[in-house]
């Protein structure tokens, strides 16, 4: 029986079985920059050995908090509630922005209109407005086209457009951005949204009260439909876990970001 | 080098933004100092969306912990928790005796805990916690229960239900202290071995560390003294014409084990090894706690055996199979494996059966109770042999913690934000299938 304990101590306190490994857990939004980073970053860092999984932004802030993971992907500011419970755990939760999330109102390119206020576009998404003659453009029906609800950016719409209400029964729900940018150049009446960097010469994105999405003006703060994404840490990053953000914030890792069809920093 | 210029722009703004937060400045001014960088082309547009966000985060982290030089960390980590349990409870047994007797008792009694905590450094967690108890006439130390009973309406002592020091060596790894907190010796989804009340004296060794993202590795380990180094000389000790000595009682425990999470399903499985270093050691007894008389057979002041249990435990859960309501299964079984057994065996009769003990239990319902309308019911079914474990640690409520089997069923329900009801009810026997007792409990609890 003492040598069971012997041994069961002996790997209990073997500490470096444990080196050099980083969790990173939260945010679905933010998931595939940070799976595509972290395959990058180890690609050309032998000692890196990263685990990225999703849950939610709530999920990753607890395990932050309880100490479950190194780094809390967020694609919300953290509350102060949680910001309580990490204090009275003796941990700091230090934020570092990784990039923008931006989501583009898009309309098919024939359609006349250009511009729509929150309002409007709001009513569409719930059902009120249901002909683009309602809003200043021809008698014709409004196809309401969405993201499926399991998708960060139908969440962030649904947030930042809609204040979390139900988008309309009968929109068309599709599975990824692009299937979206598909549906809206084959419908003349058709409306959908996709992240900024879906954008292109197919399609129309239109104004929102006056604001054009693009990189600059989610980087101004100036678009309505925008929200940085996070990184949270217990206290300043150290060691491996700066030089994986630090990385993420590099021109390559801004570029990941790019592709990812959100807005990189830089 | 626009990299490094942010960088020292942003400590000069973060400088800006403690003064303007601390003069009440609106934090607006900050905002507009970036943004007119950023037009400038000093930074880039992006930059000053780092700075900006990440800034209004660092002041909102600070008035969220109401953090200020001034205040000491252990004020701002200050915590208070608790709960108070009001509870009825009905016993009624038949004891194995030619007088056929038969036993029914009420009793209401209550339960207050008080625990206060606090990080007076970084890293290191003190805590403290009172409980309500017992105090016979005899002096009840009780360890395994805070009830106090109804009678003649008496003042309550207040025990020091727990206290220790914590301190958190890496983000895996805490090392606790003193008379640590129930569940810091080991992970235990049932109390056939350690009733929750139980705080043992000791230190223990928590670790807890993210394998990939489903598995965790946990362990505990832990060393708990019982009792204390005893001898004694007959005549001056540099003369003495004779002696006694007895070493400390004392545990030892270790449990690796894994956390397995995946979408909906849950498992968590671990074995603990417990060694109890007894024999021929002296325990004080009490009226009604640990070792004391009227347990079986571990029965006299110093100790005539050793325990070695081996004992795996698991806790499977799925959430959400019938509507928003789950199942889980979970149980311990424990058997002594130390040769003392086989000395014991011989003394007392005892059948192989008697160094084994099991418990399973079956749930069903809410994952969680919170509001009115949430509730959770559980069945166990627990066996106990004679030799099992060191008997006075174990559930009381069940048989009194002495060796029986028979069923355990519980419904617990959500009331308000915080306060729960809890119907327990235990049917049980002997080993041989006699003298059968009964307890009921109802109780309202509050928690804080």
């Amino acid at each position: 029986m003492k040598k069971v304990f012997a041994v069961l101590a002996a790997m209990l306190f073997a500490g470096n079985v444990f080196a050099s490994k980083i969790v990173l857990e939260g945010s679905t939004t933010v998931l595939p920059i940070a799976q595509r980073a972290a395959e990058e970053f180890m690609d050309s860092n032998s000692k890196a050995d990263l685990t990225v999984r999703g849950g939610g932004s709530g999920v990753g802030i607890n395990s932050l908090v309880s100490g479950t993971c190194d780094i809390a992907m967020a694609s919300r500011s953290i509350r102060d509630t949680e910001i309580q419970a990490a204090a009275s755990k003796g941990r700091k939760t230090k934020a570092t922005v990784i990039a923008m999330d931006g989501i583009a109102v898009i309309v098919n390119r024939n359609n006349s209109i250009s511009g729509l206020s929150k309002k409007q576009i709001a009513d569409i998404y719930t059902g009120k407005i249901t002909n683009w003659s309602e809003v200043g453009g021809k008698n014709e029906s409004i196809v309401v086209v969405s993201r499926d609800s399991a998708s960060g950016t139908y969440e962030t719409f649904s947030e930042l457009a809609l204040n979390k209400q139900k988008v309309v029964g009968k929109a068309l729900m599709q599975a990824s951005n692009q299937a979206i940018v598909t549906t809206i150049t084959n419908t003349p009446g058709a409306i959908g949204y996709v992240g900024i960097g879906y954008i292109s010469n197919s399609i129309k994105a239109v104004k929102i009260d006056g604001i054009s999405a693009s990189n600059e003006t989610v980087l101004t703060g100036k678009y309505p439909y925008s929200r940085p994404l996070f990184f949270y840490t217990n206290g300043d990053p150290k060691g491996m876990v700066k030089d994986f953000i630090d990385f993420l914030l590099s021109d390559d890792g801004q570029k990941i970001v790019g592709e990812e069809g959100f807005v990189p920093l830089q | 080098m626009r990299a490094k210029l942010a960088k020292q722009l942003q400590k000069v703004v973060l400088t800006l933004t403690a003064v303007a937060f601390m003069s009440g400045t609106a934090f607006a001014e900050v905002d507009k100092l970036a943004t007119i960088l950023a037009e400038k082309g000093v930074i880039t547009f992006g930059e000053a969306q780092r700075i900006i966000t990440e800034t209004k985060e660092d002041v909102k982290a600070k008035t969220a912990t109401g953090k200020n030089e001034a205040v000491p960390l252990w004020v701002q980590t200050l915590k208070v928790r608790g709960d108070l349990r009001l509870r009825t409870q009905i016993d009624s047994s038949d004891a194995n005796n030619a007088a056929e007797t038969h036993t029914e008792r009420v009793r209401v009694r209550e339960r207050f805990r008080l625990g206060i905590e606090s990080m007076p450094l970084e890293g290191l967690k003190v805590a403290f916690g009172l409980a309500t108890g017992a105090m016979a006439g005899t002096g009840d130390k009780n360890p395994t229960s805070a009830n106090h009973t109804f009678e003649a309406f008496n003042k309550v002592p207040i025990f020091l239900d727990y206290a220790y020091l914590e301190y958190a060596a890496t983000d895996w790894m805490t090392v606790s202290g003193g008379k640590v907190r129930s569940g810091a010796q080991l992970w235990m989804p049932s109390q056939l071995i350690w009733k929750s009340d139980v705080n043992p004296d000791g230190l223990a060794f928590n670790f807890k560390k993210v394998l990939n993202s489903d598995v965790t590795f946990f362990a505990n380990a832990g060393w708990y003294a019982l009792g204390e180094k005893r001898e004694t000389y007959y005549g001056v000790s540099n003369n003495a014409t004779g002696s006694s000595a007895t070493g400390m009682p004392t545990i030892l425990i270790a449990q690796p084990g894994i956390d397995y999470k995946y979408e909906k399903f849950s498992a968590k499985v671990g074995v603990s090894l417990q060694q109890f270093y007894l024999r021929g050691k002296y325990v004080a007894s009490n009226e009604t706690g640990a070792f004391g008389s009227g347990r079986w057979f571990v029965n006299t002041s110093v100790q005539p055996y050793d325990y070695s249990l081996v004992n795996p435990s698991f806790e499977f859960k799925y959430k959400e199979v019938v509507s928003r309501f789950g199942v889980s299964l979970s149980g311990d079984y424990t058997t002594n494996v130390n040769d003392d057994f086989n000395k014991a065996k011989k003394t007392y009769n005892l059948k192989d059966e008697d160094k084994n003990g099991y418990l399973i239990c079956l749930g069903f319902g809410d994952d969680r109770i919170g509001k009115l309308g949430t509730w959770q019911f559980k069945g166990a079914y627990r066996f106990l042999g004679k030799a099992a474990i060191p008997t006075g640690f174990g559930n009381t409520d069940a048989y009194g913690a002495m060796p029986g089997k028979g069923m355990e069923y519980s419904v617990t329900t959500g009331l308000l934000q915080n306060l729960s009801g809890v119907i327990t009810y235990y049917d049980m026997t002997n080993l041989d299938g006699k003298a059968p007792a009964q307890v009921a409990q109802f109780d309202l609890v509050y928690r804080f």
